[in-house]
């Protein structure tokens, strides 16, 4: 009996360090037509100086509000609320928006309970890209894939505390226009 | 006030009984990689516990191994079922990772008794947003 109690431990031991491939860790968020908040709804805090994922949008992400003061109003990516701040005091999130006829991406940011806003770049729909924000003393520097960081300076906020993280939200004012969904995948 | 004295001099050698020391050691495979650590909890008979814990995963840097991710803080045990060699257990790592980041992490853990006072135990808990897997050796020191 001992035997077969070492020979399930060393198995079940060996399976779960061993090297087999990941599987797919993309995640869907889907932001229902009329809604702002995206399901699944997770309670998740950072656990690390840096916020790395991949995503991918689809054509759900093509929209038209007939108005330009609604269409470039910033849907939410994914972030982090920063140490101890509520995320309209001090937070760290990639933004985007349909404007133009492009998909656009922003860094969006509430520093000091002011809001910061500042251009990145355009993704295409269906292609997977690679976004980080990185935490510093005294800035967030957002990179999507290989383009120029783009820095934010923090606001006076602590060092150590809880960083709950913020997941996709559409809107701005208006909620979805139609059902819209991410897919993500969390690397670090 | 002798009563007291008296009731917790009587009491304390059942209470000092009914209680344990568990030191564990494992892996965590994690969405960001594997943390390699240990804890040590106070365990009642009903199986509650609590005790700290460190963990921490291990990256290459040339031919220097460094610690990274290093996760440490307060573990509590409540006890979902129990029999004779088999329990499972219930625990939340309050923490902080890389002495910054504050975290809660739930898990759930299956023990199996290999002798009286040693044994294993796989577990799979919520890290980073994604379901982490866990495998422990445990020892009852007392």
């Amino acid at each position: 009996m001992k035997q077969i109690n070492f020979l399930v431990t060393g198995l079940l031991w060996i399976s779960i360090v061993g090297c087999e491939p990941e599987d797919d860790l993309f995640r869907e968020f889907l932001m229902r037509e009329g809604e702002h908040y995206s399901t699944t709804r997770i309670v998740q805090s950072l656990q690390s100086n840096s916020l790395t994922f991949d995503a991918k949008f689809d054509g759900s992400a093509q929209y038209d509000f007939q108005e330009d003061g609604f269409q470039d109003s910033k849907n939410k990516l994914l972030g982090f609320a920063d140490c101890n701040s509520l995320h309209h005091e001090n937070s760290a999130r990639f933004a985007w928006q349909w404007f133009n006829d492009q998909l656009e991406i922003y860094a969006y940011c509430y520093v000091n309970t002011q809001r910061v806003e500042k251009f990145i770049g355009v993704v295409s729909i269906d292609e997977i890209n690679h976004y980080e924000i990185f935490i510093t003393r005294d800035n967030y520097i957002f990179q999507l894939n290989h383009n120029e960081p783009v820095l934010i300076e923090r606001g006076n906020v602590c060092n150590g505390g809880l960083y709950y993280m913020l997941w996709p939200y559409f809107g701005g004012t208006l909620p979805a226009p139609h059902n819209v969904t991410i897919q993500l995948r969390i690397v670090n | 006030m002798k009563k007291i004295l008296l009731i917790l001099f009587s009491t304390l050698p059942i209470i000092a009984s009914a209680q344990d020391i568990v030191v564990s050691t494992g892996v965590e495979k994690t969405v960001g990689g594997n943390q390699y650590g240990g804890s040590m909890m106070y365990e009642t008979k009903k199986f509650w516990g609590a005790g700290p814990f460190c963990q921490a995963g291990v990256s290459k840097s040339g031919s220097e191994n460094l610690l990274n991710d290093f996760f440490y803080g307060i573990a509590l045990q409540a006890p979902i079922a129990r029999c004779e060699k088999i329990s499972f257990v219930a625990i939340i790592r309050n923490g902080f990772v890389n002495e910054k980041y504050f975290a809660v992490v739930p898990s759930v853990e299956t023990r199996i008794k290999l002798t009286p006072k040693a044994g294993v135990a796989i577990g799979t808990g919520l890290r980073s947003g994604y379901p982490s897997l866990s495998a422990k050796l445990f020892i009852r020191l007392f």
